[in-house]
């Protein structure tokens, strides 16, 4: 169906749409838009459970808070581990693809911690992050990182790693890091802020 | 036919990395360097 559609270049194809949709959206009206028609949400998120609780009890805040730094510590480690591996600067000992399968589960665990202690974090600042613009950008770096480990990384990976274009691999590994250090800072940056 | 396939898959999986790596190290670069920047000028506002 897609290779009917969009030819022998599907996933290139899609990648491309999504970077010039990405500029159009950032460059346009359009952002500013969104952004107003999201403040119902974020009003609504304070007043749901997890917002009453975080903001009633300072206690609830900071373990939760606690687990979403060691979440993030898990995620930066899986990161570094594949990472390192895809430029060849650490554990060469071991195959890219069995590196990269250990760490992606340690990954997709952390993953999924961070973003549910993040969520519950979030619904108790609910509107002082949505005033802040790093707490946009480091979602948008999130969303591009979730994008770019399962829909360009993992794929890429899947197939014969040790014959691929090692300059590639390299490129990938550099991209990755930016991506994910950009979270861990902007998400830092959201603590000091306000 | 089925070789062929598989080797355009392959192809079109690398060169999505490609745009994609290449996307992200263009938005950090642009990103971080404007950060910086707002930075050093508030410094200079603060301290000359």
């Amino acid at each position: 169906m897609n290779r009917a559609l969009l030819g022998p270049y599907p996933r290139t194809i899609s990648v491309g749409a999504v970077i010039v949709f990405g500029l159009a959206f950032a460059l346009t009206d359009a952002r500013h838009t969104t952004w107003e028609a999201l403040l119902p949400l974020f009003e609504w998120m304070e007043a749901t459970s997890p917002g009453v609780i975080s903001q009633t009890y300072g206690a609830v805040f900071a373990l939760v808070e606690a687990a979403h730094l060691i979440a993030m510590a898990l995620l930066g480690g899986a990161v570094l581990v594949a990472d390192g591996r895809l430029l060849g600067l650490i554990l060469r000992d071991f195959s890219v693809s069995r590196v990269l399968d250990q760490s992606h589960r340690l990954f997709v665990w952390s993953l999924t911690a961070m973003i549910l202690s993040g969520v519950f974090m979030a619904c108790g600042v609910a509107l002082k992050v949505y005033y802040l613009n790093v707490f946009w950008y480091k979602m948008l770096a999130l969303v591009t990182g979730v994008f770019f480990v399962f829909f360009i990384r993992r794929p890429l990976l899947r197939g014969d790693v040790e014959n691929m274009n090692p300059q590639l691999l390299r490129l990938v590994g550099i991209a990755s890091l930016m991506i994910w250090f950009s979270v861990a800072a902007t998400g830092r940056w959201i603590g000091f802020s306000g | 036919m089925e070789e062929k396939n598989s080797a355009n898959g392959n192809k079109d999986t690398a060169l999505a990395a490609l745009l994609a790596a290449t996307a992200v190290i263009i938005g950090f670069i642009i990103y971080w360097s404007d950060e910086i920047q707002a930075v050093r000028e508030m410094l200079e506002l603060a301290y000359g």
